[in-house]
């Protein structure tokens, strides 16, 4: 799953130096965004968890899963640096096994409920009439549902019993879709009345055609970033689950998961629950960064204000 | 994840597409009409909680006890036709009243005569039960006296509200009223539990009159409905001949019981005793430390050197009678593997008790050799015979079953051991133990508990993690559901031993105790052979309180034993 | 098509929205394959069929399942949400004593959120690109990033725990009775019985949810205005302003500030209804008795009246605030009114 990730930004990367030569707004984007520190730092710590999760086999850390009762709840200190939970067990070697689980949760489940929403969105927006107020009065009534109690009843209600998280993951896939669609269908919907697209239609193109040729390539950027900042979305997410006990199956070392149990254990035994929320806090505040910055960039009118 | 529409909305208000004024309008309109909307339906209607006293501070003094406990999550009703909470049996101590009662759960055989003059008068076959009422016994609520016929329509009154606890009233066979001091119990076979069942507060005694008077129902058939006007009398009010009365009830802040003064046994020493809803179990520890409550129900095992370390403080602890345990299906078709007995004998040796008592546990516990807790006639006898971790031994069983085993061990999400322990914790524990057999990989899966024991009672499930608590305090209510053909937590695991079920018949007809010790531990050494059920724990209650608490104990039925309770200032 | 036709048309969708979301959560409460009786009756007496059957009149489970959604509508309409299988109370009973909490720490948590995020954000504004506005972005991106639960948690440690400034969770101290129920809001109620002690109490145990609660609306507002402002101030009035020798003060304060709020204003409203649903992990944390914790409580037990009875009022405020916003869109641009 993280070797997805990789290729994912690299794709990303990729596309934007293609682009760059067409002197593309994604294009510009890429340029003025090197030059903030702020999303490069961003980026840099994702880019940092993602090789620690990569290598986390190989680093020299304790097996996240091996058990010491005689040294439970040990506070941080030589040996381990993060202390150790109930079971003994290494919060180090925890919180990095957990970004093998996170990570790649987040950003599986933001491309595909993303891609869905995006298709559903534009064929909303283009086709238009009934179908359109159909999918979209789906869609509202989706986001009307509480996100949490929707994901609840769905892990609740999913027949893949023991496969929790994926049940979780399944959940937040399904409550995020619509925000994808609505802001496709605007998008569609502002370019349809554009000449090009007239134009295009015009001379006999297909309605599929129209759609994939010309009015896709052209809404891309706010995509990316909401993508962008949906995965640290998405990753609180599934973390809030299995805090409410819905997520990942023990011993995994899911972040949320592991929060809950150092919450349970109570404020004396503060690092338990710490440690895991500093690093979901370093992930999410990392995708801002790196979101927020692609913003600016991607916005003609910010730009170099 | 914000509404994407609010940047094209701002963007369009940027560019001045906008009337201000309207947006000022729109938006004082959302303001204003909020708190109307949240509330939704019946928002209207005028508020359905009872008239409440008016709010006063309730003196932490020594004629108040506070007590903290998960009011809202554990507390149902106190309604003695209802009941089948834990937690909230504490409270139903001190409000009814049952014919017999155990002062301390430690000696678990010593009961004693409560509303009833003495113990119960049986005839020589055992199937004729007299029992005499105390006289001059007077209800809380209306000053009523008590009488047979408030006892009649208390019992009919459980069986025909089919709830839960209804089940209880089977045991008592038919009754009458010889005269209003005597009561006359005719059973089918003679039952040796009677006086524990008896002593179970759902057989506790209800004032009759005042119920009747809210529209009780004529009770003479099984399922009548009852009024809506007796339930919520039921709930929100008592009726019975306790020591204290409620005066509030509202689970999701406070229970308020008040002494009754003119009770029989002569005034209470406290004016009133309150249970305070507080959730987590961290809080109510610190409200102890502070002084701000009295007692709190729950202490985490790793928190209690820092109550015992606290001059101020005291543990009340005593053994309870609950069980956590693992369950094996013993069929082929739903067990697997866990047919034969030598995989299930091979994971009893292969978990390590001592790391789960004394480390997960902080020491917090005992362990019965089989399903039948400590402290229960016949127990002791064969407390050494419990399977030790072993895993040679285990390993040599292992390989007798051929080839790699895996098992998948279901257990309710999100719920913790009687000791407080998170079972994501010591399940893990568990699951590492076992994989230390060669060849055997054990898969974790928790359910949502409800679901959990749905399929566990269909005997759907393979291998479980499951607790038990007592329906009263006598070896048969272990023995029996665990032990016979059919029995309510055999047939889970389609467990049958023909010699175990013989047994058990002999057991509960046998009115000599010696005989009847003897039949218990013969058939404890069968069932720990066949490592059906492996019991893992029986917890030791530990509830922190504050030194100035007097005469309380924790209690295995009652959990918080306070018909004695007092304080110093 | 005229404003009003639009309007209604508008009303016409926000009511199927609605039958939607009713179906939706009835189906998939029902789709949920654990037993709801078992869950509330002892392990006991779910054997006893005889039980099991009584309580299934009770709930009116045993009927056919289009006919319970058919009654459960027929009895929503009169305002009887049916009865909650895991308090067994009335819904509405419970809504009513459950739904005032929440609104309250909502309101609470949008007050922080407009008292720290609209100085903030000007500041940002005004110092635009300097270090107070980078400070302050930095802030606001903190309250949009850290997950409730932990923040809840630190707060928790920090305040309760090592400091004691404040008190733990609930929601008045214990030894404290509530004030008489009169609108369910504790503060207003305290208010009314003329209960000083009750107030300050719950207003203490108030701060801590509000601020977690209220500190990603926080994020959303500083950043809102900060980009509106300093949209608004590049305007041509602005400039005018400017040009006239107005100091730059009043510029922002009488001119800019003034314009940049509505924006600002109304994304509040709309994540008023965001709010109500990050009430539930808040409220886990701080055992605030609201509708959160109750349909935490409800969907352990599964117990489906309850927890529809949740969903509804959400999905009710949810669907209210879409149609304002809609409305709203069609007096901006009349093209929408057509599409």
């Amino acid at each position: 799953m993280a070797s997805a990730t990789v290729q994912q930004h690299s794709v990303l990367l990729g596309s934007g130096a293609v682009l760059n030569k067409r002197r593309t707004p994604l294009g510009d984007a890429f340029r003025t965004l090197r030059r903030q520190p702020v999303a490069m730092s961003g980026f840099a710590i994702i880019c940092a968890w993602l090789i620690l999760a990569l290598l986390a086999p190989i680093l020299p850390i304790q097996d996240p899963n091996h058990q010491d009762i005689a040294n439970r709840l040990q506070p941080p200190g030589p040996g381990h640096i993060f202390g150790t939970d109930d079971l003994g067990r290494d919060m180090v070697s925890r919180v990095i096994y957990g970004a093998r689980i996170s990570l790649p949760a987040g950003i599986v489940v933001i491309l595909i409920t993303g891609t869905f929403g995006c298709l559903v969105g534009a064929v909303a927006g283009y086709i238009g009439g009934w179908l359109d107020n159909v999918i979209m009065r789906i869609a509202d009534a989706v986001l009307s549902f509480p996100s949490i109690i929707l994901a609840m009843s769905i892990t609740a209600a999913s027949p893949f019993k023991d496969q929790r998280l994926f049940n979780a993951l399944i959940a937040v896939a399904l409550v995020l879709w619509p925000e994808y669609a609505r802001v496709m269908r605007g998008q569609v919907l502002a370019i349809r009345s554009n000449e090009y697209v007239t134009a295009a239609e015009a001379i006999g193109a297909s309605r599929g055609r129209v759609l994939l040729r010309h009015i896709l390539p052209s809404t891309d950027a706010p995509i990316i970033v909401k993508a962008t900042l949906d995965v640290g979305a998405a990753i609180v997410l599934t973390a809030g689950l299995s805090f409410i006990g819905l997520g990942a199956v023990p011993p995994n070392p899911e972040w949320g998961a592991m929060i809950k149990a150092g919450a349970d254990k109570g404020t004396q035994y503060w690092w338990y629950a710490a440690v895991p929320g500093l690093a979901i806090m370093s992930v999410v505040m990392a995708l801002n960064f790196f979101g927020d910055g692609l913003r600016d960039a991607l916005d003609p009118r910010r730009r170099g204000r | 994840m914000t509404d994407t529409r609010l940047s094209d909305l701002v963007q369009a208000m940027n560019e001045g597409r906008i009337n201000r004024r309207q947006f000022i309008q729109w938006a004082l309109a959302l303001g204003v009409s909020l708190p109307a909307l949240a509330l939704g339906p019946g928002a209207g209607a005028a508020p359905a909680s009872p008239p409440r006293v008016p709010s006063s501070r309730s003196q932490t003094d020594a004629t108040t006890l506070i007590i903290a406990d998960n009011l809202a999550g554990n507390w149902i009703t106190l309604d003695p036709a209802r009941i089948y909470e834990v937690n909230s049996q504490a409270a139903m101590n001190v409000v009814y009243e049952c014919l017999y009662h155990l002062p301390d759960s430690t000696k678990a055989d010593q009961f004693e005569p409560l509303l009833a003059e003495a113990m119960p008068d049986v005839s020589a076959d055992g199937k004729v039960v007299t029992i005499k009422l105390r006289p001059g016994v007077k209800f809380h609520n209306t000053g009523n006296e008590m009488t047979s016929a408030d006892w009649i329509y208390s019992w009919n009154r459980l069986k025909a509200v089919a709830d839960n606890p209804s089940f209880l009233a089977e045991y008592v066979g038919t009754y009458e009223a010889v005269d209003p001091l005597t009561l006359k119990l005719t059973l089918e076979t003679p039952n040796a539990a009677l006086v524990p069942i008896l002593a179970a507060t759902p057989l506790s005694v209800t004032d009759s009159k005042a119920v009747m008077e809210q529209g009780g129902a004529d009770l003479t058939s099984a399922g009548t409905p009852e009024a809506q006007g007796t339930i919520d009398f039921m709930t929100k009010q008592s009726a019975g001949t306790g020591p204290y009365r409620v005066t509030t009830w509202d689970i999701e802040t406070e229970v308020v019981v008040e002494a009754h003064a003119d009770y029989w046994g002569g005034a209470p020493k406290l004016q009133r005793i309150i249970w305070r809803n507080v959730g987590d179990p961290n809080t109510q520890l610190q409200l102890v430390q502070t002084g701000e409550i009295d007692i709190a129900y729950a202490v985490d095992p790793d928190k209690v050197a820092e109550v015992e370390a606290d001059p101020n403080l005291q543990i009340f602890q005593a053994p309870t009678l609950n069980l956590d345990y693992l369950a094996f299906n013993t069929s082929e078709a739903v067990g697997g593997p866990l047919a034969k007995k030598e995989l299930r004998q091979a994971i009893a040796y292969a978990i390590d008790y001592d790391g789960i008592i004394n480390g997960l546990s902080g020491g917090a516990s005992i362990r019965p050799a089989t399903m039948i807790p400590l402290g229960l006639l016949g127990t002791e006898e064969v407390k050494d015979l419990a399977y030790k971790p072993d895993l040679a031994k285990a390993q040599e069983l292992f390989a007798t079953v051929g080839g790699p085993v895996e098992l998948t061990l279901t257990y309710g999400a999100d719920a913790s051991s009687s000791n407080g322990v998170s079972l994501d914790v010591l399940l893990a524990k568990i699951q590492a133990d076992l994989q230390k057999i060669d060849g055997l990989t054990v898969k974790l899966n928790p359910m949502d508990q409800a679901q959990r024991l749905a399929d566990f009672r269909a005997a759907k499930i393979a291998f479980t993690f499951s607790g038990w608590s007592a329906d009263y305090p006598d070896v048969h209510a272990y023995a029996e559901p665990f032990g016979k053909t059919g029995g309510a937590a055999a047939k889970r695991v389609n467990y049958s031993n023909p010699q175990v079920d013989a047994l058990l018949a002999q057991g509960i007809g046998e009115l000599d105790p010696e005989k009847r010790k003897q039949t218990y531990i013969d058939l404890q050494k069968l069932m720990i052979d066949d490592a059906a059920f492996i019991a893992l724990e029986q917890p030791i209650d530990r509830k922190p309180a504050s030194k100035a608490v007097q005469n309380v104990t924790t209690h295995s039925i009652y959990m918080i034993q306070l018909r004695y309770a007092s304080k110093t200032a | 098509m005229g404003l009003w036709a639009y309007i209604g048309r508008r009303l016409v969708l926000a009511a199927l929205v609605l039958i939607m979301v009713s179906i939706g959560t009835f189906l998939l409460s029902h789709a949920v394959p654990g037993d709801p009786i078992s869950a509330i009756i002892g392990e006991r007496q779910a054997d006893n069929p005889e039980v099991r059957a009584q309580f299934e009149r009770r709930f009116g489970l045993d009927k056919p399942l289009p006919l319970q959604y058919a009654y459960y509508v027929r009895n929503l309409l009169r305002g009887d949400l049916g009865l909650s299988i895991s308090t067994r109370q009335p819904v509405v009973e419970d809504l009513q004593q459950f739904v005032p909490a929440t609104i309250e720490l909502t309101i609470a948590a949008m007050i922080f959120a407009i008292t720290v995020g609209v100085p903030l954000g000007i500041i940002a504004a005004v110092r635009q690109n300097r270090w107070p506005d980078h400070l302050t972005r930095f802030i606001a991106l903190i309250g949009t990033s850290v997950p409730v639960f932990w923040l809840g948690l630190l707060f928790l440690y920090v305040f309760f725990y090592r400091l004691r400034w404040l008190p733990g969770p609930g929601q008045l101290d214990p030894g404290m009775s509530r004030p008489d129920y009169v609108t369910g809001m504790v503060t207003v109620d305290a208010i009314l019985a003329r209960d000083w002690d009750a107030l300050r109490s719950v207003l203490r145990h108030m701060v801590m949810p509000a601020v977690v609660l209220g500190s990603f609306a926080m994020g959303i507002v500083a950043r809102m205005l900060r980009s509106s402002l300093v949209a608004a101030m590049s305007d041509d009035y602005v400039r005018t302003a400017r040009a006239k020798g107005l100091v730059e003060r009043r510029v922002v304060a009488g001119h800019a500030l003034r314009n940049a709020l509505i924006p600002t204003v109304t994304v509040l409203g709309l994540t008023f209804a965001g709010l109500l649903t990050g009430a539930v992990l808040t409220e886990t944390i701080f055992s605030w008795p609201g509708m959160g914790q109750y349909a935490v409580k409800t969907a352990i037990k599964l117990d489906y009246p309850g927890l529809l009875g949740v969903t509804l009022v959400i999905a009710v405020t949810y669907v209210l605030f879409n149609l304002l916003v809609d409305v709203i869109y069609g007096i901006l641009d009349p093209r929408i009114r057509i599409s």
